[in-house]
């Protein structure tokens, strides 16, 4: 049985709770008090998925504005993003498609996978963006929508089950076409401004 | 957001640029609270800009290495590094110098007065890890420059997150949404090998850490290779004029590193300025120059330093094409001096013509050998010189350890015996190098030569510490399995109390030599405490004081 190598990323706005999604699905603990990330940080978790090994390896980037423009070296020659709002407030919602956007521009093949995830489905009460709303969204963008809690942990490891399900066959004799794109993916480097003013 | 983190691969980045009213500046260190001393940070701000670069446009990564010459002020002294001493010698930490991986970047910028942008980043640490910390520093770099000084935090961040240094794995190294992967030899194994496998996106694999294209590097004095051995074996000083800091900082690292598996036990400067420190000292003609390998561009140190017996001047390897990433190598600011060593040191040994047929010679008819493979020949033909030429020395070592079954517990611990060398010269009539190497000339003036210098003493002084420590190890053994009671039935109250004195300060040492818990330490434990009890109550009262 080979083992798989992803590479994945997570995004969104500050505190959506990126950091402690992947905490959840690697140690599958929360913490209470979850510092602030400086750029990215990297996590890798190995699970058996069907007949295959799936390393992930996640970069967990940063969701403050000074690290916005830094996020491309992230995404840059990824399998999958997770684009990460939280359901308790609209406007995180609304920069998802921001994001979506960029990682489209870079990630552009069609074996991408994106995942938008609302978390903190464990504050129900306080919910600002209707499930629907997201849903017709994501069918749109042709992405997963996935409610889950890193607190609880609903719905987490789901996320991840959901990438290893879509990842392009590893079968040469199946996609000749795409036998090349798993090892070493033509990068392409796009000529575009880090820093976003304005 | 400040991280009180700290990281074993890396001290500190500094970000040095030109100021119009002092020059050369700090302009910032991250983490700011490294403790850097303020020699050491006019050291780094002279050594980030490449001496008399007038005219060069580009970028360009070269490397130093300069005394940690600061006050030690708490988080500054190196703490051991997990792993250190599996590594071989010339991979560990070093614990008295800064590396600088340097990368200088310089363009016409009509927004600054001068109308020229010069900035460089250095990345500060104690490793030796050449190709690991240029890679790194050929993708971080350009990113700063790019989105400005604060990325530096990012990339810090990353690094501390990096695992620990243990050798024969794969590690993973997350930097900048990238992976590289690297292996770190043992010091046990004699050569590391090659990635044989791909990896998966994002990946990238640095078959070494601190390889050196040594066949670019040294084509110009290749045919001297025996010579260029000899004065990097004795210690001799040497300075090298090269027309770019990337010239110098490799060409002086792959002089060190022909003495692999030997460590250069002097201090060596892949890069050195008239600003430094220590330019004062090296340069007084009255002096006799100390044993230091200096890289330097300034084209003023062969005035400065003609009275050093050595010196070697590298031109621009022209022959690879393509491969010099700056236009700074080709620029030779109009002194065409030629290349090559010039010394008054008298080579011992003869030419080994072997060597240069063997990499003048293609392996086939068609084409050439691929470099890499140029390469390794070369990084082999002196390992193994250097190699063959230790084994009459280790011969020699070996005959003087004390046989283990000589080792006697009831007296203290045995150590190596003196080394003579008359008696060390007298065994290479039958145990020379002559037969391995098959290189003919004066053997014995070159060990002469060799058992002088600060080399030797380190290899020496090495080989000593490991030796008496095993033969401690033998005797702790022994004495932890003699029999304390039937030793103890006609000795006298003296001869009781001085062998409890003894038995008890070993007993210290036993504890950071064996595990807790180790037959040994309960052995020793078991007759501190049976002769304990045979000596008066007073006499015991007063070692417990003490």
């Amino acid at each position: 049985m080979s083992m798989r190598e992803v590479k994945v990323c997570l995004l969104g706005e500050a505190g959506v709770g990126k950091s402690s999604i992947a905490h959840r699905f690697v140690m599958d603990s929360f913490n209470e008090k979850q510092e602030s990330t400086i750029g990215a940080a990297f996590m890798s978790k190995t699970v058996k998925y069907n007949t295959q090994t799936v390393k992930f390896q996640m970069w967990d980037t940063a969701g403050q504005e000074k690290y916005k423009g830094l996020a491309p070296m992230y995404y840059r020659g990824a399998s999958a993003a997770i684009v990460v709002y939280d359901i308790t407030s609209f406007n995180t919602y609304n920069v998802v498609k921001d994001w979506v956007r960029d990682v489209r521009d870079t990630c552009d093949t069609e074996d991408f996978i994106l995942i938008i995830v609302g978390n903190k489905v464990d504050v129900e009460e306080k919910r600002n963006v209707p499930r629907e709303t997201a849903e017709k969204y994501c069918v749109s963008m042709g992405a997963h929508l996935f409610e889950c809690s890193a607190l609880s942990g609903k719905n987490v490891f789901e996320i991840f089950e959901k990438i290893a399900e879509n990842l392009p066959s590893e079968n040469p004799m199946l996609h000749h076409k795409r036998d090349t794109i798993n090892i070493r993916p033509p990068i392409k480097e796009k000529k575009k401004e880090c820093c976003k003013t304005q | 957001m400040a991280s009180s983190r700290s990281s074993n691969w890396l001290c500190c980045f500094c970000v040095v640029t030109f100021d119009l009213e002092i020059g050369q500046a700090l302009e910032s260190v991250y983490p700011s609270e490294f403790p850097l001393s303020e020699d050491e940070k006019t050291n780094i701000c002279y050594l980030a800009f490449p001496d008399s670069n007038a005219g060069l446009i580009g970028d360009v990564q070269f490397h130093f290495r300069i005394p940690a010459s600061g006050i030690r002020r708490e988080g500054c002294n190196p703490k051991p590094i997990p792993y250190s001493s599996s590594l071989p010698l010339v991979l560990r930490q070093e614990n008295n110098h800064y590396f600088g991986f340097v990368y200088f970047r310089q363009t016409k910028d009509a927004s600054i007065r001068r109308g020229y942008f010069q900035k460089s980043v250095i990345l500060i640490t104690r490793l030796p890890f050449f190709n690991l910390f240029s890679t790194l520093m050929g993708k971080v770099a350009p990113e700063v420059f790019k989105v400005g000084n604060n990325f530096l935090e990012v990339i810090y961040q990353e690094i501390c997150h990096w695992q620990d240094m243990r050798p024969s794995t794969w590690l993973q190294l997350p930097v900048m949404g990238q992976v590289l992967a690297i292996k770190l030899p043992t010091k046990m194994q004699k050569k590391d090998t090659a990635p044989t496998f791909q990896f998966p996106t994002g990946i990238t694999a640095l078959a070494s850490v601190n390889e050196l294209n040594l066949t670019y590097i040294l084509h110009s004095v290749l045919p001297q290779a025996g010579l260029l051995w000899e004065l990097v074996l004795t210690n001799e000083p040497i300075f090298v004029v090269g027309t770019s800091p990337k010239l110098c900082s490799d060409f002086v690292q792959a002089l060190v590193s022909l003495i692999h598996p030997l460590r250069y036990a002097e201090d060596y400067r892949p890069y050195f300025t008239v600003h430094d420190t220590t330019f004062s000292e090296y340069s007084k003609k009255t002096h006799v120059p100390p044993g230091v390998i200096l890289g330097v561009t300034n084209p003023y140190f062969a005035k400065v330093l003609e009275h050093w017996p050595s010196q070697i001047r590298i031109g621009d390897p022209k022959f690879i094409e393509g491969k010099v990433n700056s236009t700074m190598a080709n620029n030779s600011n109009g002194q065409e001096s030629k290349s090559g060593i010039f010394t008054k040191y008298k080579c011992f040994t003869q030419k080994d013509k072997s060597f240069i047929k063997l990499i003048d010679k293609p392996p086939t008819s068609h084409g050439k050998r691929p470099i890499e493979a140029q390469n390794l020949i070369i990084k082999k033909y002196f390992e193994d010189l250097t190699s063959n030429f230790l084994i009459p020395l280790e011969r020699y070592l070996v005959s003087l350890i004390p046989i283990s079954r000589d080792i006697n517990p009831w007296l203290t611990t045995p150590i190596l015996k003196q080394f003579i060398t008359e008696d060390f010269i007298k065994t290479l009539a039958a145990n020379g190098p002559q037969q391995i190497v098959g290189i003919k000339g004066n053997w014995e003036g070159l060990y002469r030569s060799f058992i002088l210098s600060p080399n030797f003493r380190i290899w020496f002084e090495e080989r000593r510490r490991e030796v008496n420590l095993n033969l401690h190890r033998i005797y702790l053994d022994k004495l932890s399995k003699v029999d304390v009671n039937f030793w103890l039935r006609e000795k006298t109250e003296v001869e009781i109390v001085d062998f409890y004195l003894r038995v008890k300060s070993v007993s210290d040492e036993a504890i950071n030599l064996f595990p807790t818990g180790h037959p040994v330490l309960l052995g020793i434990q078991k007759h501190l405490s049976l002769l304990r009890a045979k000596i008066p109550i007073h006499l015991q009262n007063l070692f417990t004081v003490n």
